[in-house]
């Protein structure tokens, strides 16, 4: 590690010292700890009202004329003593939803009158019988205006047949996914469908240069189609298309600039009746600046911080029903702001770090109504929110700078579990730093900050044909994505159960839960004599469903995209390519074709690794059990023989650095790797990317597996992440698990979300050359070729505590995935496999 | 060189507490001392040693159907239990047991192995700095495997340190000392007789062989543990203190180790009483207070907790 390099007048201590919970900014965090989540009804009602008042016009129009209402006719308001301002809803901690995208789940809710869906029933919403009756007559109208089945499943019906949804049942028999047979509720749009994978954030672009650039450039754009034509072959929907998205980035952009200038009014209206003179010199300013951004470039760092705010929060209620709007590389685009007014002595760092903190409490209480029952959502507890922190340029100089320090100081007073922050870990990164950063981790406890291998990050992009100048300018994004910060990804995602198509395996292709014969037909599984020919007959299954999956995913795509407008908003946020492209990313809009080449993601391979392992051991090296033992013991969930449950958990694990386990590790990958890369994504031919995203799939989809030979139960939850071992399986300790999880570091190359979490007691860390310990191992994992390693800190007897007494732990924050939560938040599945987590403690 | 071997009772890796950087350790067992304290009872007796950890037993009985001498016995109430008095570790219980709770304490282990093991983590002793410690129970016990595993370190380029009570014929110390980077020596108590009664043991030997060390080249770390009303007064230290100065420059630092009672699993396990089971670990203000005692005759000390 490097000594730093960049302009660095100021120490740890320095960092330390400031303060960001000031008296102001704890203040708001208390309101909003005790502020009861409520259902936040409004949106709905104007996004309603306004559909029906732009009858027959274009859909990209009427979606931007929706948000328009939404913003100019909304709440504003600005609390006592706010610095950063912009609130989503009228409630401090309110939920909002539109009718429109679910208009069947939500009046599902309004008739058992149970707001209680999410993660936990600490975060339950609350409903007036006001906004009750509101709502429910907003839902019964879309419920009334949208068809009631959905169109994707007829034409993938008409496909791959009625059989082809057992594939899908319970959210995750084979395919990830909703439950088809239960009919998806069909909405104006659909809530996940095809937006998947998307990353809008506030780009550098769009904060730098403000909107009225971005609307220029778009009256510029359509004035030069006027002069010179769409130049399209002959006569195509796509001109239309086209002058239509544009006018949409035009009024979406404006509307923004609107909803700044409501914020300047309101502050003067509060200022002229203020009586504190302090008080009112702030909201003159806030005033002031509400009035430049995000209109015009932002002038000062509380103007690039408010502009941010404003950004942010137009992304997130233009499309509310996606999660995934990012932070981005907020040290990149407010650094030289932050700079300039500590150099002219316009603010201190003092200053800035208490309006970091006004903003990471801003951040977080975005939220929305969830309507997904808990068990079934694949990231309970975060909207993913991720920032993501340095990295190296296309020189190959480290862009940490004092806000990076900031960032991470803001994270650890505020004690919030949201922004998720990456770091880009590199050889060069400042050491100092990285221990900052690890000491930040051990006070905030829940794998806050994770590292990403910058050189890997940079380097899966170059390899796909993205010139440096880009594939250096990446962020986290998403539960476990990546994106380049020039072009947003969007092409679909689409998972796989690998442990259930390795259980199918082990039964010919027969599926028990079913009683229906889902996969091919490779072999009766008492005829294996090797682990050679399960891993043969595994790769036929495989290739079979991903032969199934593509079609349905090409089905699914291609009938719901006309059905999916893509704001201007979101365009606008990626304007130097959509605007002249006149296309969003997904159709055409993004600079490199990788943007839009789909992502498969898989789970379960550690499942299959160590139930080969076992089978290896136990069936054909010390024949100590018979392969139809072993099997008729797998169809009872071990009833008939918890003894050899034992032996198979005894038996060799991945994730201990032995040949044996870890060498079928890699093979499983390898082989998986090869059949999802195999076929070209449907629509552009690109290789696909892989993934292993989404947090807790592991437990939804390991619900519908049954017992596996590595010694798990029937429907329990599949390994967490990637390259995690069996919880409490790994006990050669974390240099063991790292060398496992990077022995075909090559795999790393291609797949995304990689994700390695370890878990420490305090004890392992409480001394600063213990933490640069700690370093050293991000250094070698990095070496090895790993891609995210993360770190929980705290102990297994304080996890166990907190599942006893939520209560006295609602501040307890733990690493799920890709993102912290609060751990007494989580569904108890979940909870349970965090607690297992084997803990790396000193001896 | 012959592939010596050496009675192991574990390998551990990522230490972070036996010698600068990253490192694994190597644990010999076997120990001539007696020390009332000791955190690693497992590596007292020379020979392995049958244990039985609760964890995740299931209470099949195959132990007790297996063992000749019927020393095993299970209850609902107790789970199982060992007849020390009958078992002779041979160790037949071992393989059988399903869930792997019935463990053997110590293997012979060849230099080939326990370096196969080290090695896999050369990367992470080169990013921090790090290496190999053998330890123990008294490593100095098997000489002939530590220099033969230090060699071998060495000519991987990997760094090494020796984690010793001292008590050792002084041949055997000179025989390692060549391949020996760094000393983890402790010091436990200034006064011989009083060493005697709490250590089973005088202490000149121990005396006599750091002097032997300082002389060597290598880097001498003191190691003192910290025990509750047998050393932890102003003036005990004190005399390590003055000790440890008059070494002059190999020592590099003083390590004050607060006494701690996380052995007493281990204890429970080798079915063995743990003398000091009551005594209260020191404060850390009282450890704060020592470490100044050091700092006074120009020593660097740090408090490993």
């Amino acid at each position: 590690m490097a000594k730093h390099k960049y302009p660095k007048d100021f120490t740890k201590a320095d960092i330390n010292a400031c303060n960001v919970m000031t008296d102001r900014v704890k203040k708001l965090k208390a309101e909003w700890e005790n502020a009861t989540p409520q259902v936040y009804v409004d949106d709905t009602l104007l996004f309603t009202a306004s559909w029906k008042e732009t009858e027959g016009v274009p859909i990209d129009i009427r979606w931007a004329k929706a948000f328009e209402k939404r913003l100019l006719e909304g709440p504003v308001i600005i609390r006592e003593n706010e610095l950063v301002v912009g609130q989503l809803t009228k409630f401090t901690r309110g939920q909002g939803t539109l009718c429109a995208m679910k208009p069947r789940e939500i009046l599902r809710m309004c008739e058992t009158g149970r707001f209680d869906r999410k993660s936990s029933d600490t975060a339950a919403s609350h409903i007036t019988d006001e906004d009750l009756a509101a709502l429910k007559a907003d839902a019964t109208y879309w419920a009334q205006v949208m068809p009631q089945d959905n169109y994707v499943n007829d034409a993938i019906r008409y496909e791959l047949g009625e059989e082809h949804f057992d594939l899908m049942f319970d959210h995750g028999m084979v395919f990830e996914g909703r439950a088809v047979r239960e009919r998806i509720d069909r909405g104006l749009f659909q809530n996940w469908g095809a937006f998947g994978g998307g990353n809008c954030m506030p780009t550098q672009p769009a904060i730098w240069n403000g909107l009225n650039y971005i609307i220029a450039l778009a009256q510029d754009e359509l004035k030069r189609m006027d002069e010179q034509g769409y130049k399209v072959q002959g006569i195509s929907s796509q001109a239309h298309r086209k002058y239509c998205l544009l006018k949409s980035v035009i009024i979406s952009c404006q509307a923004v600039i609107k909803y700044a200038e409501r914020h300047a009014e309101e502050a003067l209206r509060q200022a002229a009746a203020c009586k504190d003179p302090k008080r009112k010199a702030e909201l003159e300013t806030i005033a002031e600046i509400c009035r430049n951004v995000p209109a015009n470039p932002p002038r000062s760092f509380q103007e690039v911080v408010q502009s941010f705010r404003f950004l942010h929060l137009a992304a997130w209620k233009e499309s509310s029903e996606r999660p995934e709007v990012g932070v981005g590389r907020i040290d990149q685009i407010f650094y030289p702001y932050y700079i300039e007014d500590i150099k002219s002595g316009k603010i201190t760092r003092q200053d800035a770090a208490e309006m970091m903190g006004a903003l990471w409490l801003k951040l977080r209480e975005t939220e929305n109504l969830v309507t997904v029952a808990r068990e079934h959502r694949a990231a309970p507890g975060t909207l993913l929110p991720d920032c993501t922190l340095g990295g190296r340029n296309e020189v190959g100089a480290d862009l940490i700078n004092e806000v990076s320090w900031l960032v991470l100081e803001t994270m650890r007073q505020t004690m919030l579990s949201e922004p998720a922050i990456y770091i880009r870990y590199h050889d060069d990164i400042d050491e100092e730093f990285m221990v900052h950063a690890l000491e930040c981790n051990i006070d905030f406890g829940g794998g806050n900050p994770a590292f990403l291998n910058d050189t890997l990050g940079t380097a899966r992009y170059l390899d796909r044909g993205v010139p440096i100048t880009d594939a250096c300018n990446w962020n986290a994004s998403g539960c476990l994505g990546y994106h380049l910060d020039c072009a947003e990804h969007q092409g679909g995602f689409y998972s796989l159960n690998h442990a259930k198509i390795f259980e199918l395996t082990l039964n010919n292709g027969f599926d028990q839960r079913t009683g229906k014969q889902l996969g091919l037909k490779t072999g009766d599984p008492n005829n294996f004599k090797s682990v050679d020919e399960i891993l043969a007959a595994f790769e036929l299954q495989l290739d079979r469903f991903c032969d199934v999956l593509r079609k349905h995913y090409f089905i699914w795509w291609s009938v719901e995209i006309d059905h999916s407008p893509m704001s201007g908003l979101r365009a606008a946020m990626l304007y130097e390519d959509c605007i002249p492209a006149g296309a969003t990313s997904r159709e055409g809009g993004a600079r490199y074709p990788v943007c839009r080449a789909s992502w498969i993601g898989d789970r379960g391979i550690t499942d299959i690794a160590d139930s080969l392992a076992a089978i290896q051991h136990l069936v054909f090296d010390t024949k100590k059990v018979s392969m139809a033992k072993l099997l008729n013991a797998i169809h009872t969930n071990w009833a008939s023989d918890e003894a050899l449950r034992q032996m198979c958990l005894a038996a060799p694990k991945y994730g201990n650095d032995e040949d044996m386990p870890d060498e079928l590790f890699a093979r499983t990958l390898k082989l998986t790797q090869r059949v999802m890369q195999k076929r070209p994504d449907p629509f552009t031919g690109e290789k696909p990317m892989l993934f292993k995203g989404a947090a807790a799939g592991h437990v939804t989809q390991g619900a519908s597996v049954a017992a596996l030979p590595n010694g798990r139960q029937a429907g329990k939850a599949l390994n967490d992440a990637a390259s995690s071992a069996m919880p409490s399986m790994d006990i050669n300790g974390p240099t063991a698990l790292i060398n496992s999880a990077t022995r075909y570091s090559d795999y790393a190359f291609e797949v995304c979300g990689y994700t390695h979490n370890m878990k420490f007691s305090k004890q392992m860390l409480n001394s600063t050359e213990k933490v640069k310990k700690v370093t050293s191992l991000v250094k070698t994992y990095c070496d090895r070729g790993g891609w995210h390693v993360q770190f929980n800190i705290h102990s297994a007897e304080e996890l166990k505590e907190a599942q006893k007494s939520p209560a006295d732990y609602k501040n307890l924050l733990v690493r799920v995935g890709g993102y912290s939560a609060y751990f007494v938040d989580l569904p108890p599945e979940l909870q349970d496999e965090i607690v297992l987590r084997t803990m790396h403690d000193a001896v | 060189m012959a592939n010596e071997s050496a009675m192991t009772f574990n390998v551990l890796r990522y230490t972070l507490d036996d010698g600068p950087g990253i490192r694994s350790t190597v644990f010999l067992k076997g120990c001539p001392l007696t020390c009332l304290w000791c955190a690693n009872p497992e590596s007292q007796k020379y020979a392995p040693e049958v244990v039985h950890r609760d964890v995740s037993c299931i209470k099949c009985r195959t132990c007790v159907t297996v063992c000749p001498e019927k020393a095993v016995a299970v209850s609902e109430e107790t789970g199982v239990t060992i007849d020390r008095a009958k078992c002779n570790d041979c160790g037949l219980c071992v393989d059988p047991c399903p869930t792997n709770t019935m463990q053997m304490m110590g293997r012979e282990m060849t230099v080939d192995e326990v370096f196969a093991t080290v090695e896999k983590d050369k990367l992470y002793y080169n990013n921090s700095g790090g290496g190999v410690t053998v330890s123990g129970g008294e490593p100095l016990g098997q000489p002939d495997f530590v220099l033969a595993l230090f060699a071998r370190c060495h000519e991987a380029g990997l760094n090494t340190c020796l984690d010793t009570s001292g008590f050792a014929p002084t041949e055997n110390l000179l025989k390692v000392l060549p391949e020996t980077d760094i000393l983890y020596f402790d010091i436990k108590l200034m006064d011989d007789e009083k060493h005697k009664q709490y250590v089973g043991t005088g202490n000149r030997l121990i005396q006599h062989n750091l002097e032997v060390a300082a002389g060597s080249g290598a880097e001498i770390v003191i190691r003192v543990p910290v025990l509750p009303d047998i050393n932890d007064s102003d003036a005990e230290m004190e005399s390590i203190a003055v000790r440890a100065k008059s070494l002059g420059t190999p020592v590099s630092y003083v390590h004050l180790l607060p006494f701690h009672r996380f052995g007493k699993g281990k204890y429970t396990i080798l079915d063995r009483a743990f003398a000091m089971e009551a005594a209260t670990p020191p404060s850390a203000e009282h450890m704060e207070h020592l470490k100044t005692i050091f700092e006074k005759h120009c020593l660097v000390c740090e408090i490993k907790n």
